[in-house]
């Protein structure tokens, strides 16, 4: 099935949509991964991300909220969808139970 | 806002959907940097991101121009297929039409391409000629000559600088020998040295300027080579020519295409000639028989070099030639057009006919006018059911424009399957309609660039033409006349397809009409009374000897052998049979009280005395020869023709008299009555008969009995007995004599071929209309039915329409078929007359064929149940 499975960067800009709640647009996201992960992102790769995860169906997408500093343009802001949360979780659990089984020992500090 | 090119580009580079965003994006980010960086580093950056966003995640499919055009075509398409699937009925007979139409059209364009490409083949064709030949007597034409005197193509190289090189040809009589072996070659030939430095003709092996340079020399063609020599290389190996001289092979050379007016497997050194006659042929004026073609230095006029050949002949042969009141004249003949113009004494090979070349020509375009005829009338009559269509588009918001290019489209559509299904049908018939028209198996396509782009050109111009009118008429209708449901057909157009019609029956009618008059001609020319008797003649050609007595000796045991079966009634031994033009012509001849001025040229014919009663020959004045008189070596025979040439009115008068041949004088025994020596095309000849009691040339058998295959077995074991192994070759008189007219038959039946399917595809078109027409009346011959209308009204009511177009072509095509026919008609001697009965006829048969073409329809309509078409409204 089509969005399964998704990458490291989808993974964090699909995060970072949940965490911007009702203001996750291009500009948003893209400072967010900046200052959060502190890494460096261009606004079109964000763009390019947010198409793809929403032709997977992680993403629902509308437009609101013109404001001036947008010369006046709607901002095109993400929400993540349940196939979204449910793949969010999915990873986090799958993560989860890695590292319940990861002995102690494993990191040679224990 | 920052504008920029890239950001417009940008834009229509994007989805709509996703563009609004990233332009939002792009500005605040902008505005953001623009306090921080200032205007013009942020304007950097921000050029720099948008670049990021031309990624294919981003393309917009719809807005691509390429993609527009993909989508109208694919409903341009749709709509045309639903379409021809609707009416299943006309799109056959368009198609097919226009099927058969292309593919005649193709066929007959490609036999006429290749008798125009006649001896195109060489390079320097330009400047190559045949000089021909008209020898006068005061001032008339006695005799035409494709070739002339051996002594004219030296003597116009040395007096005329123009003239760069010659080469000259005599036919050779002699068959061939290898290893005790014996080969009968057609049309052996003498060739002078340069023949293979002027023509391009390849050599496969020996030099083009050597191999005919010396004495008992031999050129053979590949197939001959390989014929005789299988394996082994040919070159040096000797042959005998006859039983007498050894010739060494020289040369081989690549066979002769079709497509030249020459044809030969063999050719022998001119200098073999000069040693085996004597010297006197090199330079004689005199004696005519030698083909001389010369080459000229590029850029010479040929013309101009032509009109001073009377004063060149006056200056250095005048003299003698007044003394006859003889005069020759010389033409040039371009070498790639001697196929198609010459027809004279001496030919090589049967020549083509321009008239009938260009006839076919016509025909095939007229075939090709009807169907694409046929395509618009089709088209354009049943516009009325697309009215609606156009109506509903127009309305929709298509501009005319568009209406015309999804017509223009359908046509082409169209015509392209046509194309196909027509290629389809060459390919298929190609082979059967070259043995039709008397082309070898070998023969290929053409090759002429010029052939294939005037096809193409052709055929685009019949595609853009017949589509274009329906294209006009049918993006023109008007929205609102047309969907308030008051439209009717317009006049003009109606005019228009009217005229089409007529064009087109125009057409049949000369093809038919033509092709009646050819049959007729032939059919009178075969009905001739030849005045001799052709059937159940075998004609074999004797055979050579080196000595006459050796000849003489070995014939009497054939002579035995042959009279003693049951199956031959008769033999007699002559140099030319009837069907053929006797080679033998001699001039200067005239009666001894007469002067010399008075002579005049005559065609001779050796014979033994059998000859006369052999083949039926009336003898209207004198006797035949007969060899008890012992003396008739010094007597001759002249037809009535040669009488009146000789100036004598009535064939008693010259009987007795002494006639002056050749420095000998002999005694006229006999007149016998015209016949057809040659051929009923020809007029009649001036003939001389010589006695010989051996005169060799050809055997004439008259037989009797149906098994032929065991008369000729039995003649040819007798033929070994006597000569041993000297060639057997023999035809059936009737069938060789019928030969003559094979290219007539040919003309004829190409021409009905042709006129058949033109009159077909016409028909085609026709169904077609009437079936429309009819049906557009279908509600007013029901209610002229209901009240009352018999049904023969109704049929003449349907019918007279149409009638009355083909009335008007047949009426307008009578001048030109009466033109052409009567051209045509010129090229026979005996001809039918032109009567009103040859043009009526096919008329008649044409209007009856266009009445059945159109009853079935309106016979369908009249005895429809009106109730049917009634009970809508």
């Amino acid at each position: 099935m089509k969005g399964s499975q998704i990458g490291e960067l989808e993974e964090l800009i699909l995060l970072i949509t949940a965490s911007l709640y009702d203001d996750a647009y291009g500009v948003a996201i893209m400072k967010e991964v900046e200052q959060k992960a502190n890494r460096s992102i261009t606004i079109s790769t964000v763009h390019a991300v947010l198409k793809r995860l929403q032709e997977k169906g992680l993403l629902n997408s509308c437009y609101d909220g013109a404001t001036s500093e947008r010369g006046g343009r709607r901002k095109h802001l993400f929400t993540v969808t349940v196939a979204g949360q449910k793949a969010l979780e999915h990873n986090r659990e799958l993560r989860n139970t890695i590292w319940d089984t990861i002995p102690k020992m494993a990191f040679g500090n224990g | 806002m920052v504008d920029h090119w890239l950001l417009r580009w940008l834009k229509r580079f994007c989805d709509p959907i996703l563009w609004e965003g990233i332009q939002g994006d792009l500005h605040e980010l902008y505005a953001y940097e623009v306090d921080i960086l200032g205007t013009k580093k942020a304007k950097r950056r921000m050029i720099r991101r948008s670049i990021g966003f031309f990624r294919p995640a981003f393309y917009h499919k719809q807005t691509q121009l390429k993609n527009s055009i993909e989508s109208m075509l694919r409903n341009n398409l749709l709509i045309t297929i639903r379409n021809l699937r609707k009416h299943k009925g006309y799109s056959a007979i368009n198609l097919l039409g226009l099927a058969i139409g292309m593919a005649a059209g193709f066929l007959i364009l490609q036999h006429v391409a290749f008798e125009l490409s006649y001896d195109d083949f060489h390079t320097s064709k330009e400047n190559i000629y045949r000089m021909r030949l008209d020898r006068t007597n005061g001032g008339e034409i006695r005799s035409q000559w494709a070739s002339g005197a051996a002594g004219v193509g030296p003597d116009i190289t040395a007096d005329f600088p123009e003239v760069k090189r010659y080469t000259r040809l005599t036919k050779s009589y002699a068959d061939i020998s290898y290893d005790q072996e014996y080969y009968q070659v057609d049309d052996p030939y003498y060739a002078s040295e340069d023949f293979f430095s002027i023509f391009s003709i390849p050599l496969i092996s020996g030099v083009d300027s050597l191999v005919l340079r010396d004495p008992y020399t031999v050129v053979l063609s590949q197939s001959l080579a390989e014929k005789i020599f299988k394996d082994e290389d040919p070159i040096g190996k000797e042959i005998k020519m006859g039983d007498r001289n050894d010739m060494i092979v020289t040369g081989v050379f690549q066979d002769l295409p079709e497509n030249s007016h020459m044809t030969f497997d063999l050719l022998y050194s001119f200098e073999t000639y000069i040693k085996l006659t004597s010297n006197d042929a090199v330079d004689a004026w005199d004696h005519d028989g030698f083909l001389t073609y010369i080459e000229l230095f590029p850029g010479t006029d040929a013309m101009a070099l032509e009109a001073k050949l009377p004063q060149w002949v006056a200056d250095t042969h005048g003299e003698e030639l007044a003394e006859y009141d003889e005069f020759m004249t010389f033409y040039l003949q371009p070498i790639d057009d001697i196929h198609l113009i010459s027809n004279y004494r001496g030919e090589i090979k049967p020549t083509g006919n321009k008239s009938a070349t260009y006839f076919l020509a016509i025909v095939g375009l007229f075939v090709l006018v009807i169907a694409w005829i046929n395509y618009i009338n089709l088209t354009t009559a049943r516009s009325l059911q697309r009215a609606k269509e156009v109506g509903i588009r127009k309305t929709l918001g298509s501009v005319r424009g568009q209406l015309i290019g999804q017509f223009i489209f359908e046509s082409s559509f169209l015509n392209l399957i046509a194309l196909a299904i027509a290629i389809i049908m060459v390919l298929y018939f190609f082979p059967y309609f070259n043995a039709f028209a008397g082309k070898s198996v070998a023969y290929t396509w053409p090759v002429q660039p010029e052939f294939w782009l005037g096809l193409g050109g052709i055929f685009l111009a019949g595609i853009a033409l017949s589509g274009f009118y329906p294209a006009v008429v049918m993006s023109g209708f008007k929205p609102l006349v047309v969907l308030r449901g008051s439209f009717a057909r317009s006049k003009s157009g109606n005019r228009l397809r009217q005229g089409l019609v007529v064009v087109q029956f125009f057409a049949s009618i000369v093809l038919i009409t033509g092709t009646f008059i050819v049959y007729q001609q032939m059919d009178f020319l075969r009905d001739q009374d030849l005045g001799v008797k052709i059937d159940q003649t075998l004609v074999i050609e004797t055979p050579n000897f080196q000595s006459d007595s050796v000849y003489a000796s070995r014939y009497s045991v054939f002579e035995n052998l042959i009279e003693n079966e049951s199956f031959v009634k008769n033999i007699t031994e002559s140099t030319a049979t009837p069907g053929n033009t006797p080679e033998w012509n001699a001039g200067g001849i005239r009666l001894l009280t007469q002067s010399e001025q008075e002579s005049s040229q005559y065609r001779i014919m050796g014979m033994d005395a059998d000859f006369i009663g052999f083949y039926g020959l009336d003898i209207v004045a004198g006797r035949a020869f007969d060899e008890s008189y012992g003396t008739e070596e010094e007597n001759v025979i002249m037809s009535e023709r040669a009488v009146k040439l000789a100036g004598i009115n009535s064939p008693e008068e010259i009987i007795g008299q002494k006639l002056f041949f050749w420095g000998d004088t002999f005694n006229i025994v006999g007149v016998v009555k015209d016949y057809r020596q040659e051929s009923p095309k020809a007029e009649y000849d001036a003939l001389i008969f010589r006695y010989f009691e051996h005169p060799g040339g050809f055997y004439s058998i008259e037989l009797s009995g149906n098994d032929m295959q065991n008369i000729i077995s039995t003649i040819e074991g007798h033929w070994t007995q006597a000569y041993t192994n000297k060639p057997f070759e023999y035809y059936f008189l009737d069938d060789h004599y019928n030969e003559q007219y094979k290219s007539e038959v040919r003309f004829g039946s190409i021409f009905g071929l042709f006129a058949g399917l033109a009159i077909f595809v016409a028909c085609l078109g026709l169904f077609g209309l009437a079936s429309f027409m009819t049906s557009m009346r279908l509600k007013e011959v029901s209610i002229r039915k209901v009240l009352g209308a018999a049904n023969d009204k109704l049929w003449l009511l349907l019918t007279i329409d149409f009638l009355k177009l083909v009335g008007v072509s047949i009426v307008l095509s009578f001048p030109l078929t009466y033109y052409l026919m009567g051209e045509w008609l010129g090229n026979f001697a005996t001809r039918i007359g032109l009567n009103v009965w040859l043009f009526l006829i096919p008329a008649l048969i044409l209007a009856l064929i266009a009445v059945t073409t159109v009853s079935y329809h309106t016979f369908r309509v009249i005895f429809s149940n009106p109730s049917d078409s009634l009970k809508c409204e």
